[in-house]
């Protein structure tokens, strides 16, 4: 009998690779925007790393990536920093041990397609605050969500269904966001 | 569970909730007295316990199902804490009751369900109440030894029932497989149990005689626990039935957070975070441990080689 037993290093690795790559870059990666990527990347790149996301107040969250955050922080692979001037949150840093988990992870990190999607991902979304990714993530949700159903929704229904779970966004914003992630290819719009 | 094809993940219990009330409550719901002004259908209810998005703003109120304050976990630490006898999920719930409200989140631009500011210790006590239930009885090492056997337990029965190794409860898809899976209840369980029919599993949970735990991580393994972890693994080999991981968060920080009214029925009425006002709620971290369980009748062997390698390496040990 096999022993149902996993450390999931890949999921570490992954959560420090993020670190590593966003942790010294101008934008604030905190756990907000390690959520939201890593839902995209999940989802807009199927990469499938065993997440299960809901939506929550600022858009799509897994309590199980909050758990390896922990524990990749408990492994000195991670630094979180609560952050106190500014929309505050936290920062997220590469520490000491995050090199050794990145290898102990690396048959994830060096898939081909693993490689590509992450790079991809920092190009598309890297730069963007929390605020933004909350917004293309939310909308990716609700494009997966009704599409598993059968039901493709074009602009405007997605646009009315966003704006009623986020109505801080204006309708323009919205709008905005889904013909860019339509455009790129991360939601399908019926006519 | 079977696989959810549309998500390629296994059904969750909320699921079969949802398909019970679509297939099967919806003429007590619809055409109750109390719904004909409301209208509500059977399939808004579903949605909801779903998390559908379709809801649209009625997803506030799904907090008070999902939410670290939701009826759940209200009900249950209360009430395994009676029936377990033990004291670890007493909070006080009739001060939290009194404490919910809905405020303007400014974050969010939308309400939120929140506690007054005076409920603040009550927030904290659930929470409190939720970590030392999980830490202390939810996670014991003989009850999560039974999990696994429940669980062996319940793939042999549909496994004999259906003749086929990978069977699993029907999905939650139609009006005939919620009744299916309803189906199995206790009574018919436990009969099988009785009735010898219940595998491996079956036979250990009624003699008795479960699988032992002995080697288990800290609550948070650093990489030195997680390392000796491999190292015990590799030197018990086939002797190791299984590797139980018991992952908990007890506060989920910033995505999901108690919001707290402060200052309210003011002009300066606004919401806040819990972390940001509790250095409780802010500080309390997650559980990752595992823990290594062999057969009973190997603990001994088991326990002197782990002691051996106690020695030999020096930490983490039990």
């Amino acid at each position: 009998m096999t022993p149902d037993f996993n450390i999931p290093w890949e999921r570490y690795a992954l959560i420090a690779e993020l670190a590593n790559r966003l942790g010294k870059r101008g934008t604030q990666f905190g756990k907000t925007m390690l959520q939201k990527l890593v839902y995209l990347l999940q989802e807009g790149f199927d990469i499938d790393l065993g997440y299960s996301f809901e939506l929550y107040t600022y858009g799509p969250f897994c309590t199980q990536l909050l758990i390896d955050l922990d524990q990749v922080e408990a492994l000195q692979g991670i630094n979180v920093v609560p952050v106190v001037s500014g929309f505050g949150g936290y920062q997220i840093d590469p520490a000491s041990m995050s090199e050794s988990i990145r290898e102990k992870g690396s048959s994830l990190l060096t898939k081909p397609e693993v490689v590509e999607a992450l790079s991809e991902l920092i190009k598309e979304f890297g730069d963007l605050l929390a605020v933004d990714l909350e917004l293309r993530s939310t909308i990716v949700f609700v494009a997966h969500d009704h599409s598993r159903l059968g039901l493709e929704l074009s602009l405007g229904d997605i646009a009315r269904i966003v704006g009623e779970i986020k109505p801080k966004f204006s309708v323009s914003q919205i709008e905005v966001a889904i013909q860019e992630l339509s455009d790129n290819g991360y939601i399908e719009l019926a006519d | 569970m079977p696989i959810d094809e549309g998500t390629g993940k296994p059904y969750q219990h909320e699921n079969y909730s949802a398909a019970a009330i679509k297939y099967l409550m919806s003429d007590v719901i619809e055409g109750h007295t109390c719904n004909q002004n409301y209208c509500f259908k059977a399939s808004d209810i579903a949605d909801f316990l779903e998390g559908r998005t379709s809801m649209g703003r009625s997803r506030l109120w799904r907090e008070l199902i999902i939410g670290h304050l939701d009826a759940d976990r209200a009900d249950y630490l209360l009430r395994d804490s009676y029936h377990a006898g033990v004291a670890y999920g007493k909070y006080d719930l009739n001060r939290l009751l009194v404490s919910m409200s809905v405020g303007m989140d400014p974050e969010t631009n939308s309400p939120a369900i929140a506690v007054d500011y005076g409920g603040i210790h009550s927030a904290e006590g659930l929470i409190l109440a939720r970590y030392m239930m999980f830490t202390q009885v939810y996670f014991q090492h003989t009850r999560r030894a039974y999990d696994h056997h429940v669980k062996g337990f319940l793939k042999s029965l549909l496994v004999a029932e259906k003749g086929d190794d990978s069977a699993t409860f029907p999905p939650p898809t139609s009006r005939e497989n919620i009744q299916e899976y309803l189906n199995w209840t206790d009574w018919k369980a436990l009969g099988l149990l009785a009735a010898g029919k219940g595998g491996e599993d079956g036979r250990i949970i009624w003699n008795r005689n479960h699988h032992r735990d002995v080697f288990e991580t800290k609550e948070i393994p650093d990489q030195i626990d997680l390392d000796l972890l491999d190292s015990v693994r590799a030197e018990l080999g086939d002797d190791v039935v299984f590797v139980d991981p018991t992952e908990k968060s007890w506060y989920k920080l910033e995505q999901t957070e108690v919001r707290v009214l402060e200052h309210a029925g003011q002009e300066s009425e606004t919401i806040q975070k819990l972390s940001r006002l509790s250095d409780v709620a802010a500080k309390i971290r997650g559980i990752n441990q595992r823990r290594v369980y062999v057969r009973a009748e190997n603990k001994d062997k088991a326990t002197e080689k782990v002691a051996r390698m106690r020695k030999s390496k020096g930490r983490g040990l039990t």
